[in-house]
């Protein structure tokens, strides 16, 4: 057996029994290992969010995967039943999506909320599970973690209900986290603070992170390798700084040259207003 | 740190809009410190030159969408002086501002909820004309054609309904509408903020195509900092209601002076593997 966490093998998605051609997520190959994160970046329409949701055996009829392997610690989970893929959610792995607002229940209270999965998995007290807690909302700088246990999701700013998403999906100590968008919500300082946070919980806990983003910026902060997904299909996988840096595929050239650059200090001077951005539409059209 | 919020910006001839001191107070229940009223924006002014754009960034609650809800007279400042081509703005009532407001137009950044699903695209895009009686209904459409040609969608649409377009495709209608009454100013609130980026970069070339050809000036309001480096000649960062730091966009990002606008740039992401 490997060492890799994740091993997702010829992963196709389609929509009832449609395959081949019509799939609308074709052929996904990746491996992670323990610690590591791997990026999935792409447009709207790309297959990114599909293939998160096929991880987490979240897909909803008629989407359903039509081939391919998914194998969670050396565990196949394409046919698993459902009754097996409960006892894995939450638990070997979690989910983080965009909106914290919308994924957490707004009538429970934290402390609730973040004990359920853990008395559900391992079966201990609701007071062990609520210490646990505690130690988590400390450990992602929550203040006053005791007292944050009876407060409401809508008490919380974005980064703070973000950071409690993230404590929950820790609390039963998952193997891989599948964090779909997860600051793409937030102010872009607060999103520097949670991605340093979502970094340093992986050191500690060697979590293996599975990282959905249309940001190449993001990308290539968080993560080790990259998937560059267009129309379903991955068309460029590599280490993180080479796919950014010395693209391949002309998508994923195409992609960074329309992305506005960012520059500071000296090269701020030379900025030229009429420089124009890629139109990436004629750019894949001409090849 | 010298206080750039309490300077009045530096006057000069040909702006578009001047806006001197604004401020928004609201009312509350009680704020921690006891006062009855929140202060969302506290003493903003700004000039916007003719062909210009000009932007203010800022994270949610700095004031930016009040100043440019303000500006729109969507809603009223609690004190401030608004000026457009050297008229007072803000002391136009009834038909008078009716008729000044086709100068000012708006892109927002929801090309789903600014336009309504039941007009046709050429009654939403000459929607403006009729309006505010600036063209003959014979020629109505007419018209619409070429504010789709402008920015560039085909004559086909005109017939189609919103919902037959993407989202980038929506936003090329809110623009060619804005377009409509030839406005001096257009106000683009995050408006490019929901957009895929290859969309994104259509939107961003086009809008720059616009300017360069009717010299209209554009205040952008945004929170992306690599999107307002690309598109301004001027900059404001605004935070908890106040301009803390104002300049032109290449001495503002090769030289930041407040603190929290080095906070803001050291926090775009993506800079170790793009540098």
């Amino acid at each position: 057996m490997s060492d890799n966490v994740l091993e997702v093998r010829g992963l196709s998605i389609a929509v009832g029994g449609e395959e081949g051609d019509s799939a609308l997520v074709r052929d996904v190959n990746f491996s992670l290992a323990e610690g590591k994160t791997v990026g999935i970046v792409g447009e709207s329409g790309s297959g990114k969010t599909l293939t998160s949701l096929a991880l987490m055996g979240l897909l909803s009829p008629p989407l359903k995967v039509t081939a391919g392997s998914i194998r969670l610690a050396g565990e196949e989970l394409v046919g698993a039943p459902e009754q097996r893929l409960r006892a894995l959610r939450g638990n070997r792995m979690a989910m983080v999506f965009q909106e914290p607002m919308t994924s957490l229940n707004p009538v429970l209270s934290i402390g609730y909320q973040l004990s359920e999965a853990l008395m559900v998995h391992s079966g201990c007290s609701r007071k062990e599970a609520l210490a646990k807690a505690v130690q988590l909302l400390d450990r992602v700088r929550i203040p006053k973690a005791r007292e944050r246990l009876r407060s409401y999701p809508h008490e919380l700013s974005g980064g703070m209900r973000q950071r409690v998403m993230i404590a929950m999906a820790m609390m039963c100590d998952p193997k891989v986290i599948v964090a779909d968008e997860p600051t793409t919500a937030l102010d872009v300082t607060v999103q520097a603070e949670v991605l340093m946070l979502l970094k340093d919980l992986q050191r500690e806990y060697r979590t293996a992170v599975v990282f959905i983003s249309h940001d190449l910026g993001v990308i290539g902060d968080v993560c080790d390798e990259v998937m560059v997904m267009y129309r379903g299909d991955v068309v460029e996988t590599g280490a993180v700084a080479e796919v950014l840096q010395r693209p391949r595929h002309a998508y994923t050239a195409a992609l960074l040259a329309a992305r506005p650059a960012f520059h500071r200090g000296a090269h701020a001077l030379r900025l030229d207003k009429r420089t124009r951005l890629a139109d990436l539409n004629s750019m894949m059209e001409a090849t | 740190m010298p206080n750039t919020a309490a300077m009045p910006a530096p006057r000069a001839g040909a702006h578009v809009l001047e806006a001197r001191n604004l401020v928004k107070d609201y009312k509350t229940q009680k704020s921690e410190d006891g006062s009855k009223t929140f202060r969302a924006v506290d003493g903003v002014s700004f000039n916007l030159a003719r062909g210009q754009t000009l932007s203010i960034v800022g994270e949610s609650g700095s004031g930016k969408s009040t100043v440019a809800r303000m500006v729109m007279r969507l809603i009223e400042p609690t004190s401030g002086q608004v000026d457009i081509d050297g008229r007072d703005w803000l002391a136009l009532r009834g038909s008078a501002l009716r008729a000044a407001r086709r100068k000012l137009q708006l892109v927002f950044q929801d090309p789903y909820s600014s336009i309504n699903p039941r007009m046709k695209v050429h009654q939403i895009v000459s929607e403006p004309l009729r309006n505010f009686g600036l063209c003959p209904a014979s020629q109505l459409k007419d018209r619409a054609a070429e504010l789709l040609e402008k920015v560039g969608l085909p004559t086909a649409a005109l017939e189609r309904y919103p919902h037959q377009f993407s989202g980038g495709q929506r936003q090329r209608i809110v623009i060619a509408r804005a377009l409509a009454s030839e406005p001096e100013i257009i106000i683009c609130d995050e408006a490019v903020s929901a957009l895929d980026v290859s969309i994104q970069a259509q939107i961003l070339n086009l809008l720059r195509d616009i300017q360069a050809k009717t010299d209209v000036a554009f205040l952008f309001i945004s929170h992306d900092l690599a999107v307002v480096q690309h598109i301004s000649d001027e900059v404001l960062v605004m935070r908890k209601g106040q301009v803390v730091e104002r300049g032109d966009v290449r001495s503002l990002f090769s030289a930041p002076k407040h603190e929290y606008t080095v906070k803001l740039l050291d926090s775009v992401p993506g800079q170790r593997v793009f540098s």
